[in-house]
């Protein structure tokens, strides 16, 4: 009894304190790495943008890691219709309906416009010129049918944890999509029904 | 001692300083600010008519029940309208004199003889107590049915899938194609990017049709032959732009033209010649990214404004050009 009261006493404060800081510290350290690899693991999950959601506000040619930024004009040839004045390509103000630089809207002059047939051209997006920055998709949808549009582009996109541009997006258009089906095109899904986690 | 107190004060004049940047880069960029676009390309520039151009006068404006509104047309002081799966007229003061309930989703609707609805790819007949007196054989899964005029004992039904107007009989046989693509003609076929095409007939006959692709309006004689045509494409009030517009229009008794825009929503007046005169109804009195307006116009040449977006009958009372 007495040696049981003896060995009571040794184990003193200064013990009690080392063995709560070394517990606190294992649980800390156990919690981060539970919430890091729980961060981590995506379980297969990429950054993608809902183009019915999307502003055309800029954000998406400034905010990337990468520049050129990942976010590149897609085109939906379905939507398209493969108009001569194109409000996508051309300057509203533009002195020819043609190709020469000043007539253009893109600032890269990362569409390229090809004649097809009497009246119909056909464009296509250059991702290695396109920086993102939507002002297509602005023309595009204000005075055509929307067929450009703007989507994460895998090829580029290092799928960061936190997308810089998702932090920065006015309207809340990013989210994380299956790497399975991992873009939102226009035509696929109507207004409000793109799913993913936010 | 002192070198320690100052190194002290500098540490925690840099913390400070780390924190403000942090805490300013926080609040600079934190979602939903409104931050300078670099890249804007404004065309609010667009939603805005010189008041010098406006002719609108606005009379009366009709406020109709929620629903999804897809076509309008005038006879004996009444308006057709047809929405959702319904056919209602409406008298001059707003008042529903006749609702009836359709089979389906209709797409257009012009008045005659009798009524005759269009439901995508096929067409109705009813008599005026909304009865269903007859239909006939669709025209094939690309078709897609946006406008029809009444004309004597004639239907002109404008196929925006197909490209073409056919001429049918009161019974539904068809009398002949309007509009194809054909080497011999002059005309070189329609040209419809979206389902936008509209048709309208003058008192004597002659079919007008809008070729949305080609920013203007064509002509046919009575027999179906190609007559004339004039386009505007620009980006100016004066012209059309986007893809497919004019979208809708209707004529005047003196054969002037009453047209309608989509995506920037706009109402303007042209001449039989094509020239600009003016504005009924500017970007800015429609809902934003709202749909194209139906148009028709009454015996005295008042302007009927079908507004989807805002379920009303918008009256505009007619000018003397």
């Amino acid at each position: 009894m007495s040696e049981k009261t003896e060995n009571s006493k040794n184990y003193g404060r200064r013990d009690f304190i080392e063995k709560g800081m070394r517990i606190t510290l294992g649980l800390g350290l156990a919690g981060v790495a539970g919430i890091t690899a729980l961060k981590g693991d995506k379980g297969g999950y990429v950054w993608q943008l809902d183009p019915f959601k999307c502003v055309r506000c800029g954000r998406c040619a400034d905010y990337c890691v990468l520049t050129p930024s990942a976010v590149k004009c897609y085109h939906v040839y379905d939507l398209c219709g493969y108009c001569d004045l194109c409000g996508g390509y051309l300057k509203p103000d533009a002195n020819d309906l043609g190709t020469a630089a000043e007539n253009q809207l893109c600032p890269t002059s990362a569409i390229r416009r090809r004649f097809i047939e009497d009246p119909y051209f056909e464009y296509d997006i250059d991702k290695e010129l396109c920086i993102g920055c939507g002002i297509c998709v602005e023309g595009c949808t204000s005075f055509g049918n929307g067929s450009l549009h703007l989507q994460v582009s895998h090829e580029y996109c290092v799928n960061c944890n936190e997308c810089a541009i998702a932090r920065v997006c006015p309207a809340d258009a990013f989210m994380r999509v299956p790497v399975s089906s991992p873009y939102l095109i226009k035509g696929d899904f109507t207004v409000g029904t793109a799913t993913g986690s936010e | 001692m002192v070198n320690r107190k100052s190194i002290n004060i500098v540490l925690a004049l840099l913390a400070a300083m780390v924190a403000f940047i942090i805490l300013f880069d926080f609040v600079k960029n934190r979602p939903g600010r409104n931050l300078e676009n670099p890249y804007e390309f404004d065309v609010s520039g667009f939603l805005k008519v010189d008041p010098s151009d406006m002719i609108s006068n606005e009379y009366m404006t009709l406020q109709l029940p929620e629903g999804k509104y897809r076509g309008v047309a005038y006879h004996n002081n009444l308006i057709y309208v047809v929405a959702d799966n319904r056919l209602m007229t409406v008298d001059g003061n707003g008042t529903i004199t006749m609702e009836v309930g359709l089979e389906g989703s209709p797409t257009a609707v012009a008045v005659g003889k009798n009524i005759w609805i269009a439901f995508t790819d096929y067409v109705a007949k009813y008599d005026f107590s909304g009865n269903r007196i007859g239909s006939w054989e669709g025209y094939g899964s690309r078709s897609y049915i946006t406008s029809m005029v009444a004309y004597n004992d004639y239907l002109y039904v404008a196929d925006a899938g197909n490209r073409v107007i056919y001429q049918c009989g009161a019974d539904g046989s068809l009398i002949r194609r309007i509009g194809d693509k054909d080497a011999a003609t002059e005309f070189m076929g329609f040209v419809v990017p979206s389902p936008h095409m509209d048709v309208d007939i003058t008192e004597n006959g002659v079919l007008w049709a809008s070729n949305p692709g080609r920013h203007g309006l064509v002509s046919f004689n009575a027999d179906g032959t190609y007559r004339s045509s004039w386009s505007n494409a620009s980006a100016n009030i004066d012209g059309f732009c986007g893809c497919c517009n004019p979208s809708d229009f209707a004529l005047l008794s003196d054969e002037s033209f009453v047209t309608g825009e989509k995506t920037l929503l706009r109402v303007k007046l042209y001449d039989i010649h094509g020239g600009f005169k003016g504005v009924f109804a500017s970007p800015d009195m429609f809902d934003r990214n709202g749909n194209p307006p139906d148009i028709c116009v009454d015996d005295r040449d008042n302007i009927i404004i079908l507004d989807m977006d805002r379920s009303q009958l918008r009256l505009f009372a007619s000018v003397t050009m």
